[in-house]
């Protein structure tokens, strides 16, 4: 194997690259995976209750729900179109305050509250708004509560948020479609389109062409996930750990990207084994999205020895010191993977005659 | 030798040809059983209910029977209430996550808060219990104060049955592995667009296609036989997975209708895909320019609330529609006429397009 050679073809790859489609579906396709998860699952799993108010006169409760955190507040102009959004499951729940409420309230005359809860609306959400609700009308009311309420947090350990979870899924993607797509399909690509042939004619031997498409994968899966982790807030004070993550991770990557693409007989193959091996990749990342079940399941995976590191150095704020055992079995692995893709391009190379 | 032969014979001896083709791809075979499976093992392992209480521990001597009076069916529902000896214990549960929030009233509670003199009441938390459930919570502690003290509601309210607009569904509510079955079912139709894109396309590029039309084989023999076998493998493949994930509903009928319907539309679109993409990397883009939108109402329907008008004109929508009503909320063909009828639309648009643009490829060979 020549170095000069690898980099002659990673410097062709490099400049004719961005022209073809397989850049663009390698760098867009994380890009816009990150914006529809964030947007579909960020606000899906902790949704915040929806409350619309109708507000005939300008009553202060109106005024002072405005403010309320954690509870998403709709205005509206009539009680029909409230009534049929509440009844749609657009809105949780919705109150109508009439136009003497607030001076109704401070004589003591107890006005109509018309509150109306959305039938598919949570039972916790029910709660939270009729309770919130009654106490915005309190608070305006200015009879002050027979009881001082001091509120105590408990532990330190604030949990991750499922949005935060999400986080490693979407850098194994990034670094998956860069890492094992780029090369497999570069790979099986040339072979079939017989340019392969033509290359191993001239000075240039399987082992520098196969050493450049990884190169090329190392560094678009790195980049590329380097990319998305800054766009999800990734990044913790442990820079230095989380570009050795990546670089981990990349590796591995890379490793299984040499070996689909010197083991897939065509590019048919080369797609079926991605659809379906995916969910092996994949697993782990999938598991840490459910607390509840068995962390240890996620052991069992190779890509867990970058992903579970990723996910303890920047989401449980765990130092660098002890993610580096896990990390350097990722390393393990990827040497083994190294060994197994150098064995399989072996036999791509004698098929090809050389 | 034998003389002339059927149209019928032909088009099976093409079905036969590319069913040999896929089987003897025991590769192919064993990672799509893989894929159907893993789908199936992503639905079970999804939580099975709607967690819709919060867990709320008490410690205050006297007050079950207030509470009980107060809060009312709210403690059945949307509350779970557990009784604690002490605070310390309390305390403790709530550091250990066993409870969301805890009330730790003064021993003196009862008597402070009916005479009206101050007294405090503490309410533990966890760090990321979300703002508006801790606000309720101190807001619920106020209030059970100003009951005990005397001070009634504010304010009146209808009548019970004139606040909760819909079905009431507090208890009963749909689970997200159920919302998630038409996305499932849409999944597999997806995987099928582009892998039979990328079959269309690799016989479109070795021109095995052109091949075929110097034996007695017609172009529309061979444009039926891809139609059947992409139709075949994407129908099969979504009914499985469909199989597995109980996603029949109590209308199995209504659901293979609207998977039939399905798998001809991406048939139709994997040929558009096909013919149009230079090689697999154009026919996956492609496949993706179509798929992207068609998949926005399977991602739609998993939020609460009504979808966008615009939503339902997408040719995916009916599918997604049917499965889901059909599968949640038991609707029957009277119901489900009309998302099928848009979805049958769609899907002859779609085949007849795909049909002519491989057609037109092919010839143009």
């Amino acid at each position: 194997m020549k170095l000069r050679n690898t980099f002659l073809i990673l410097g062709k790859d490099l400049l004719m690259g961005p022209r073809g489609g397989l850049f663009l579906w390698v760098v867009v396709t994380p890009l816009v995976m990150t914006f529809l998860i964030k947007i579909v699952f960020g606000g899906l799993i902790d949704p915040s209750p929806r409350l619309g108010i109708v507000d005939y006169g300008s009553s202060q409760v109106a005024a002072e729900a405005r403010d309320l955190k954690g509870i998403e507040v709709t205005m509206l102009d009539s009680e029909e179109n409230l009534k049929s959004m509440v009844e749609a499951n657009d809105l949780d729940a919705g109150i109508v305050l009439s136009k003497t409420f607030d001076q109704e309230l401070l004589s003591g005359e107890k006005p109509v509250l018309n509150l109306f809860i959305g039938g598919e609306s949570l039972a916790s959400n029910r709660i939270v708004l009729s309770v919130t609700a009654l106490d915005l009308i309190r608070s305006v009311e200015g009879k002050a509560p027979p009881v001082e309420v001091a509120v105590e947090t408990l532990g330190d350990d604030p949990g991750v948020p499922i949005a935060d979870r999400l986080v490693p899924l979407m850098i194994l993607m990034a670094v998956a479609l860069g890492g094992i797509f780029l090369p497999a399909s570069a790979i099986v690509q040339e072979r079939e389109l017989k340019t392969l042939d033509a290359v191993i004619v001239t000075p240039v031997t399987v082992d520098d062409f196969i050493a450049a498409k990884g190169i090329l994968g190392f560094i678009l899966a790195f980049v590329v996930g380097a990319v998305t982790m800054l766009i999800n807030g990734g990044f913790t004070a442990y820079i230095g750990g989380n570009l050795l993550i990546l670089a981990v991770a990349s590796l591995m990557c890379v490793q299984f990207g040499i070996l689909l693409g010197s083991g897939a007989r065509d590019m048919t193959t080369l797609f079926t084994v991605f659809k379906g091996g995916g969910i092996i990749l994949f697993a782990p990342a999938i598991l840490f999205l459910f607390p509840g079940v068995p962390q240890w399941i996620a052991k069992i995976f190779p890509t867990y020895y970058f992903l579970g590191p990723l996910y303890d150095l920047t989401l449980q704020g765990v130092a660098l010191k002890e993610i580096l055992l896990d990390l350097g079995i990722g390393v393990i692995i990827s040497l083994a993977l190294m060994i197994l893709a150098r064995i399989l391009s072996r036999k791509m190379a004698q098929k090809l005659g050389t | 030798m034998k003389g002339k032969v059927s149209r019928f014979e032909i088009l099976s001896a093409l079905l036969r040809k590319d069913i040999a083709l896929f089987s003897r791809d025991l590769l192919f075979v064993f990672l799509s059983i893989l894929s159907v499976v893993s789908f199936a093992v992503l639905y079970w392992v999804l939580p099975k209910s709607v967690n819709e209480t919060i867990t709320v521990g008490i410690h205050g001597e006297g007050l079950e029977a207030a509470f009980e009076r107060i809060a009312g069916e709210s403690a059945e529902e949307g509350m779970a209430l557990k009784w604690y000896e002490d605070g310390e214990t309390l305390k403790q549960a709530v550091t250990e996550r066993d409870l969301q929030v805890g009330f730790d009233f003064p021993e003196d509670f009862l008597s402070a808060a009916a005479s009206g003199k101050g007294t405090r009441v503490t309410v533990y938390v966890h760090p990321n219990l979300p703002p508006e459930i801790r606000q309720a919570m101190t807001s619920a502690v106020r209030e059970i104060a100003f009951a005990i003290s005397g001070n009634p509601l504010p304010v009146t309210f209808p009548e019970e049955d004139t606040i909760i607009l819909g079905v009431d569904r507090a208890g009963n509510q749909v689970p997200f592995r159920d919302k998630l079955k038409p996305l499932y079912a849409f999944m597999v139709l997806v995987i099928e667009v582009i892998s039979l894109g990328a079959l269309i396309s690799s016989e479109v590029q070795n021109r095995t296609l052109t091949a075929l039309l110097s034996t007695p084989a017609r172009i529309g023999d061979i444009l039926a036989a891809k139609g059947l076998l992409g139709t075949f493998i994407a129908f099969s493949e979504s009914v499985i997975v469909m199989f597995l994930i109980r996603g029949f509903g109590s209308s199995p009928g209504i659901v293979l209708v609207a998977l039939l319907l399905g798998a001809v539309m991406v048939t139709g679109l994997a040929m558009i895909a096909g013919s149009a993409g230079k090689d697999l990397m154009g026919t996956m883009l492609f496949s993706l320019l179509f798929l992207i939108p068609l998949m926005i109402p399977a991602f739609a329907v998993l939020f609460p609330g009504s979808l966008a008008l615009w939503l339902q004109y997408l040719p995916s929508y009916g599918l997604v529609k049917t499965v889901l009503i059909s599968t949640t909320e038991g609707a029957g063909w009277a119901d489900s006429a009309g998302n099928l009828l848009m979805l049958g639309g769609w899907c002859i648009l779609f085949f007849v397009i795909g049909v002519l643009v491989l057609r037109r490829r092919v010839v143009t060979l």
